[in-house]
Parts: structure tokens; C-alpha cells; sequence
């Protein structure tokens, strides 16, 4: 877990950094176009099976064309979906046992391509041009800032985390529940010491806690069409989901 | 408990997403009014340490083992309004970067374990932690807490159409139970240990002179939601209720809502006035919560 965990946040990381005419959109555009297919996804009306699989169907070629014009390896960002399977899969099988398959297949089509979409957009918008955008659309300048650090300190007290594991097997590894206390007030005692660091280091170079981005936000005729081509897309999907 | 996209019906995750957006516009004004500038970074790095912290298995005896959720902790060492922020921030990656809970189903996942959650955790700590009962205080405020989000998210997911059978249901309470309980566990013994390495990280906050005012709202609290979550999967109940007492022949007029039944009249086909009349609804949402949180936040620093 720990280190799929990181695995799997590091490659989506790479892959954010291409220059795809997908990569080059206004975060603030891709936002706002995943959250329109999100929506279109979620009120599909899917009652027929014929409904919900020409549905399903015009979702996955939305996105495998997206993940195909970014560079993307498609199958992969697919396959990243399926992390919704844990808890997709107990509530699919209950809806099975309880006769309702159609109800079971909704469920995983749905929230399948709902992660999936998410994927493609963390998959082509680097976190901090993401989190600019939002804060232009409005989220508060000190969450935004609060979302930066803790990103960029995860990896710091994962590795610590691993070396304090590290350390305790090879002197014999016994788990114990106070031990394990043990591991997580040290590791909060010296979180909380970094974090005094780091705000030395702010004062040290005599400004406050904000992030600067390398190219600012600049909105385009293009961002527009990719609005566009998802508002058409939401309908298209919204439309074949009715389908008797 | 992260409940993913595809689960919620649309007005369960858009009506949520009204009462959260402005609620956490609300708590990170109160926290940037009451902290000063260096606990930016304190409440990121400790962010980061609760990703971390979740990883740390604790044995449980037969092979089990459990894991901290945090949520108690973050409010007993920073205060509510931080602890919320912190918490809105954790959930954000999450739903972004980890897949961890959906986009559209954050609203409610920002309800249930950020706004809800938190603030459970933190009354009875607040209620009991100047006393000698502190430890009982953060154990009651992690077993409320935890039992609280879970009973939300079966409430929310029963509302939106999503059946459990009666032994699923036992068996999921069982579960959240057993797991509130261990979060109380794993706080206080947590919390002992930062007591031997350095006392007072987590110090009674200014002010706690109501007990029974604190540990009232943090019953209040469980209550409600258990009774949140008990409507939700009777509400043959409350529409039996409504017959009764001849509220359900007036209904109509009572509740004339512009977009009934999620449709709209259209002399176009069934399917476009159903897709109309959500993403209308979509769009109706999203000028709500932005028109609240502009006027809370005029209201606010006003």
C-alpha cells in the first residue's frame, strides 16, 4: 500500500508535466469541463441496460481520445479507475444479491468513469497550476496554500515514516499497539518541529507563505473550445443514456 | 468512507455541496483570523503528517490491525476552525490525486469528515479536557467522531437509493462501532505518548468553561445523525406520518419546486428534459454556493 500509494502519485505527477495541446489548456477550463462531464456522467439516465452501455461506451471513447491526444498511455489511466473497486464492489454485489444487476452494472459503469475522468485531468494539469486556477475561481488563498504544503510535505513524512520502520525491524520488529503509538506521536512531535523550520526559513527570506507558478494563468480562444467539445460531450453522454 | 461519484443522488451531493462550500469559506476566515502567520505551515506539515500517520498500522491482536483517521487529534492540537481546513485539504487530495472519494461527492465527504466530523471530535475533548477526565474527552471525541461520519454516509447513501438489507446494514454498523471505538483507543494512547516526549501539545483550549454545554452538542450530534441515518432508511415512515396528519393532500401545494421530479416542460422528448433539467440543477447548485459563500464572507469580515 505504502509504496503503491507513492508509486501511483509519482507517475501522475510525470505524466502532468507534457505539453499536449490538452496540458497547455487554462487549469481553470479543465476544471471546469471535467466537472461538466463529472455531472453529465452522474445524471445520465441510464434505466435501459441499451441505455447504459451506449452510455458507458460514449464516455470511454471521451476519454481514451483525451488520453490518446495528451500522450497518454490510455489503458493505464483505465486501469487507474478501478481504485474506486473496493468500495464500488461491496455495494455492486449487494445490489447483485439483492436481484438488481442493472442497478449493480450502474453503479460500477458510473463511478468507474467518474475516477476516470478525474485521472485525465490530474493526468494533464500539474496540482499547483490546478490549485491557482481554483483559487481564481474562488477557494480561499490560505486553503489553497494549506492543500500546496501539505503536498509538498506528504513525501517528507512518508520517508520519515519508512526509515522509523526501517529502524524498528532491524532492531527485531515487534509490533506491539504502544509502539505503534509511539511511531505516530514522534513523528507528530517532529512534524511539528519541521514546520517551525519552515516558517524560519519564510521569514528568513522575508515573505509570507505563498506559491508562485513558472507561467501565469492565461485564458485562451482554445480553453473555450475545449469547454465547448465537453459541454457536447455531456450532452452527447447525457443523450445516449436515455436511449430505450 | 470516502463515498466515490456514482453513488449519491443529484440533489444529496449538490445540496451538500451548498451547505459545505460556505461553511469551509467560513472556517478558513476564522482560522486566518485567529492564527497567526507561522501556523500556515504548521497546519500543512501536520497535514501531511495525518497521510502519514493513517499509514501506521496498529496490531490488533489474530492478525488484525487498524489504523488512526486523525481527525480528533488535528482539532485537539490546532482548534476547530484550523482542523477543518486541514481536514478539507487532506480530502482534496485525496478525491484528486488518489482517487480517494469523488469530485462531485466531496461536498459530502467535506460534510461528513471535515465539517461534522471535526467538530464531533472536538466538543466533548472540549468539554472534558481541562479537568482530569481529558484522556476520556479525547477518547469520547474520536469514538464520536468516527461513529458520526459513518453514520452520515450510510444516511446520505440510503437517501440517494442505495439498498442495503437489513443484515448488510447490522453488519456495516458492527463495523463503524468496532472502528469508533479504536480510533478513541489509538487517540489517547497517541496522545500519551506526546505527553512523554513534550507535555502540553495537546493543552485544553482558552475558554472551556461548559462541559456539559460542549458535551451536549457533541451528543446532540450523534444523535442527530443516528437519526438522520434512521429516516433515511424508513421513509415510507415519515410520507405514513404525513397521510395521517393530512399533510400529504396539501403537499402539492406546499412544495411546488421549479424543478419537480427533475423535469421541466419542454415539447421535446422524455430524455433532453431530464438532461436539461439536471444540469440546470447542476448549474443552480454552483450559483448558490457561490452566491452563499460571497455573502458569508462579506458578512464575516464585516
Amino acid at each position: 500500500m505504502k509504496s503503491g500509494t507513492l508509486r501511483r502519485f509519482r507517475t501522475l505527477e510525470d505524466w502532468s508535466r507534457g505539453g499536449s495541446w490538452l496540458h497547455r489548456r487554462d487549469p481553470r477550463f479543465k476544471l471546469l469541463s471535467a466537472l461538466v462531464l463529472l455531472a453529465a456522467i452522474a445524471v445520465a439516465p441510464t434505466r435501459s441496460f441499451t441505455g447504459l452501455l451506449l452510455a458507458s461506451a460514449v464516455g470511454l471513447a471521451i476519454l481514451f481520445m483525451a488520453a490518446v491526444e495528451a500522450g497518454l498511455p490510455p489503458l493505464s489511466i483505465l486501469a487507474r479507475g478501478w481504485v474506486v473497486l473496493p468500495f464500488t464492489g461491496v455495494f455492486a454485489l449487494l445490489a447483485w444479491l439483492e436481484g438488481n444487476p442493472h442497478r449493480a452494472a450502474t453503479l460500477l459503469a458510473k463511478s468507474w468513469l467518474s475516477a476516470v475522468t478525474v485521472v485525465v485531468l490530474m493526468a494533464t494539469t500539474p496540482l499547483d497550476r490546478l490549485l491557482a486556477g481554483m483559487q481564481s475561481l474562488g477557494v480561499p488563498p490560505l486553503l489553497a496554500s494549506v492543500v500546496q504544503f501539505v503536498w509538498r510535505y506528504l513525501h517528507v513524512a512518508l520517508d520519515q515514516l519508512r526509515r522509523m520502520q526501517v529502524a524498528r525491524l532491524a532492531r527485531g520488529g515487534e509490533r506491539r499497539f504502544v509502539f505503534a503509538a509511539a511511531t505516530v506521536a514522534v513523528l507528530f512531535a517532529s512534524s511539528a518541529a519541521r514546520a517551525e523550520r519552515v516558517h524560519r526559513a519564510l521569514l528568513a527570506r522575508g515573505g509570507e507563505a505563498h506559491f508562485l507558478l513558472l507561467e501565469p494563468l492565461r485564458m485562451r480562444p482554445a480553453d473555450w473550445c475545449l469547454l465547448g467539445g465537453a459541454l457536447g460531450s455531456a450532452l452527447l453522454l447525457t443523450a445516449s443514456g436515455g436511449w430505450q | 468512507m470516502h463515498i466515490p461519484d456514482g453513488f449519491l443522488a443529484a440533489p444529496v451531493w449538490g445540496g451538500l455541496w451548498v451547505v459545505s462550500a460556505p461553511a469551509v469559506v467560513a472556517a478558513t476566515r476564522r482560522a486566518q483570523r485567529d492564527l497567526d502567520e507561522s501556523k500556515v505551515p504548521l497546519m500543512g506539515v501536520l497535514g501531511a503528517f495525518v497521510f502519514a500517520a493513517q499509514m501506521v498500522n496498529f496490531p490488533l491482536g489474530a492478525g488484525t490491525s487498524g489504523h488512526l483517521l486523525g481527525g480528533t487529534l488535528l482539532a485537539a492540537a490546532l482548534g476547530p476552525a484550523p482542523a477543518i481546513v486541514v481536514m478539507t485539504a487532506i480530502l482534496t487530495l485525496q478525491a484528486l490525486i488518489f482517487q480517494d472519494g469523488g469530485l462531485l461527492a466531496l461536498g459530502a465527504n467535506l460534510f461528513n469528515m471535515a465539517l461534522v466530523g471535526t467538530l464531533a471530535g472536538y466538543w466533548p475533548w472540549k468539554a472534558l479536557a481541562g479537568g482530569r477526565f481529558a484522556r476520556a474527552g479525547l477518547f469520547a471525541g474520536g469514538f464520536c467522531s468516527v461513529l458520526v461520519c459513518a453514520l452520515l454516509c450510510l444516511a446520505e447513501l440510503s437517501v440517494s437509493g442505495v439498498h442495503f438489507g437489513a443484515a448488510a446494514m447490522s453488519l456495516a454498523l458492527g463495523v463503524f462501532l468496532v472502528n469508533a471505538i479504536l480510533e478513541g483507543l489509538i487517540t489517547v494512547a497517541v496522545a500519551a505518548s506526546l505527553d512523554s516526549i513534550r507535555p502540553g501539545w495537546l493543552k485544553a483550549p482558552a475558554g472551556a468553561g461548559q462541559p456539559v454545554l460542549w458535551l451536549l452538542l457533541g451528543f446532540a450530534t450523534l444523535l442527530a445523525s443516528a437519526g438522520f441515518l434512521v429516516a433515511s432508511t424508513h421513509p415510507d415512515g415519515v410520507q405514513h406520518l404525513a397521510q395521517v396528519t393530512g399533510l400529504a393532500s396539501h403537499e402539492r401545494m406546499l412544495f411546488k419546486a421549479p424543478l419537480a421530479d427533475y423535469e421541466i416542460a419542454l415539447p421535446v422528448s422524455a430524455w433532453i428534459r431530464k438532461a436539461i433539467a439536471g444540469l440546470s440543477g447542476l448549474l443552480l447548485t454552483a450559483a448558490a454556493c457561490v452566491a452563499l459563500a460571497r455573502w458569508i464572507g462579506r458578512w464575516r469580515s464585516a
